[in-house]
């Protein structure tokens, strides 16, 4: 008898116990969906410092191992952007020759200077690390543009680099980079000028949302935005669009001259045209 | 030389009694199964990466917590005055202690590596064999000073933990920090450049040993004259902290 009441009285603690659980666990299951995965609700805030971490390894494996660390970044001159225009992984700074024996014995031990490999870089090896990245710190937009340039640029992935970019605008809507990301997979690879335009000039429209009361603009973005969109209009033949878009172009330019230059050459296509 | 071999292999035989090596083998095998089952299939070096992290990782802890217990472990129960008792002097003990405590991280590095190996290949399709055999064999080396450094510590200090801490940390130091000790130094002022400097001489330099990132990402091989160099290097070190433990280890009282 005393058993069976031993018994009940357990079965009583764990309903109790469900009841009480059973509400917890939603709302965390909840919480982890809204916030990504379960790493992502694991480590919080600090997600972002690993995410910072693996972005880093992923530069490293993209130059195949020879990547300084964060004394030899600070003694050394600061790393240059990769291929101009691009989100490419920065070009490492220039190692200085070993300064004691057991630099320069040690050398032998690790992978050789960036000048000694040329174009073999590991871009495949670096996706593993961009995903972690990219799934600690949604927010990163930096990280997302260079693992579409490995995908697209160095690995002809087209299609997943799209996907990438479509889970950055979910988690950053306001991005202006990443749907001139996005524009380009449409207007290079798919070809398909109507969503590439729509894509642009919506991201024109976010860059004058954020930027313009900004005393320092992102003015490189804008000059990519508005010269893809006037190269897109030219080559439906809409000089007036074309025209506007390359003076916007051109008041944010490095060089305005040469596309002064195109400006004139378009007004004077289009007068051709009107007459 | 065969009393040496003799005190070593009781150790060999005592480190396979335990649990140790097979826990942490089964924890890196398992590990690593389940980060390549559940990856990218198209990258291998991300799983490379991890598997090499937890084989030096299980290999220190081997080798520190094997060494650190040898002479604290026979002075507690006492079974070092039966020892010392027959004709073995306390240097040959220590050596003997070194050498089984080396070859049994060595033969437990060996195990790591041919399933590090067998992993790589199957992802891989081909099998760097000439750099995966310098590596364990750098790695062998590291291992041998970290070794040699635990059985010094274990002399000095009161009790294993104090040790197997302390070394893990100067191990862990030597390894990611100290090539670049001299970068550090040179933005201080003194007299901490100057005692950076020296720290930075002195200290052996484990990072020579770590071959990972050439295994990672399939450079060739390195030239043998530099691992022979490397294994010179490794093999005064190791001779430096045997010799200060036998100097303290001859003059300590064992009761």
């Amino acid at each position: 008898m005393r058993d069976r009441l031993l018994l009940l009285l357990l079965l009583a603690a764990c309903f109790t116990l469900a009841t009480e659980i059973e509400p917890r666990l939603s709302a965390y299951a909840r919480d982890t969906r809204s916030g990504g995965d379960f790493l992502t609700a694991f480590l919080g805030e600090s997600g972002r410092l690993f995410a910072n971490h693996f972005a880093a390894k992923a530069d490293a494996y993209y130059h195949r191992g020879n990547y300084p660390s964060i004394f030899e970044l600070g003694a050394r001159p600061t790393p240059h952007p990769g291929e101009e225009g691009t989100n490419a992984p920065a070009e490492l700074p220039a190692t200085n020759a070993p300064s004691t024996w057991i630099e320069r014995f040690g050398s032998h031990f690790t992978p050789p200077p960036p000048k000694d490999f040329g174009t073999t870089n590991d871009s495949e090896e670096t996706l593993p690390w961009y995903r972690l990245s990219l799934e600690l710190d949604p927010h990163n937009i930096q990280n997302y543009c260079t693992a579409v340039f490995v995908l697209r640029n160095k690995l002809g992935k087209s299609a997943e680099a799209e996907r990438v970019l479509r889970d950055g605008i979910r988690e950053n809507p306001n991005s202006y980079e990443l749907l001139y990301y996005l524009g380009l997979i449409y207007y290079e690879d798919r070809h398909d000028i109507a969503r590439a335009r729509n894509v642009w000039e919506l991201a024109a429209y976010r860059w004058r949302e954020q930027e313009v009361k900004k005393p320092h603009p992102d003015v490189e973005s804008l000059w990519q935005i508005a010269d893809q969109l006037g190269n897109l209009e030219e080559s439906q033949h809409n000089y007036a669009d074309a025209i506007t878009w390359f003076q916007i172009a051109r008041n944010v330019s490095r060089t305005p001259q040469a596309l002064e230059q195109h400006i004139d050459a378009l007004k004077a296509e289009l007068n051709a045209k009107g007459k | 030389m065969s009393k040496i071999f003799a005190v070593a292999g009781v150790v060999f035989m005592e480190l396979y009694r335990r649990k140790d090596f097979y826990v942490l083998f089964i924890l890196t095998a398992l590990i690593t199964v389940v980060l390549g089952a559940v990856g990218d299939q198209q990258a291998v070096g991300y799983l490379k990466e991890i598997c090499l992290l937890l084989i030096w990782v299980s290999s220190l802890v081997i080798a520190i917590t094997t060494a650190a217990r040898q002479i604290p472990a026979e002075r507690e129960s006492r079974t070092i005055f039966p020892l010392l008792a027959k004709p073995v002097s306390r240097a040959q003990v220590l050596l003997g202690k070194f050498a089984g405590c080396w070859l049994a991280s060595g033969v437990a590095l060996l195990v790591f590596y041919i399933f590090f190996g067998l992993v790589a290949a199957s992802r891989e399709h081909e099998l760097h064999l000439e750099l995966y055999a310098q590596a364990v064999w750098l790695h062998w080396q590291a291992l041998g000073i970290v070794t040699a450094l635990t059985l010094l510590g274990s002399l000095v200090l009161s009790a294993p933990a104090p040790n197997i801490t302390i070394v893990f940390i100067i191990s862990v130091g030597c390894l990611y920090v100290s090539r670049y000790l001299h970068l550090v130094a040179a933005r201080m002022t003194e007299p901490g450049q100057t005692i950076t400097g020296v720290i930075y001489y002195t200290v052996p330099q484990l990072w020579f040993f770590d071959q990972r990132a050439l295994v990672i990402h399939n450079w060739p091989a390195i030239a043998w004259i530099w691992v022979g160099l490397a294994t010179v290097y490794g093999a005064l070190y190791s001779g430096f902290f045997l010799f200060a433990a036998c100097l303290i280890f001859r003059r300590k009282a064992l009761n």
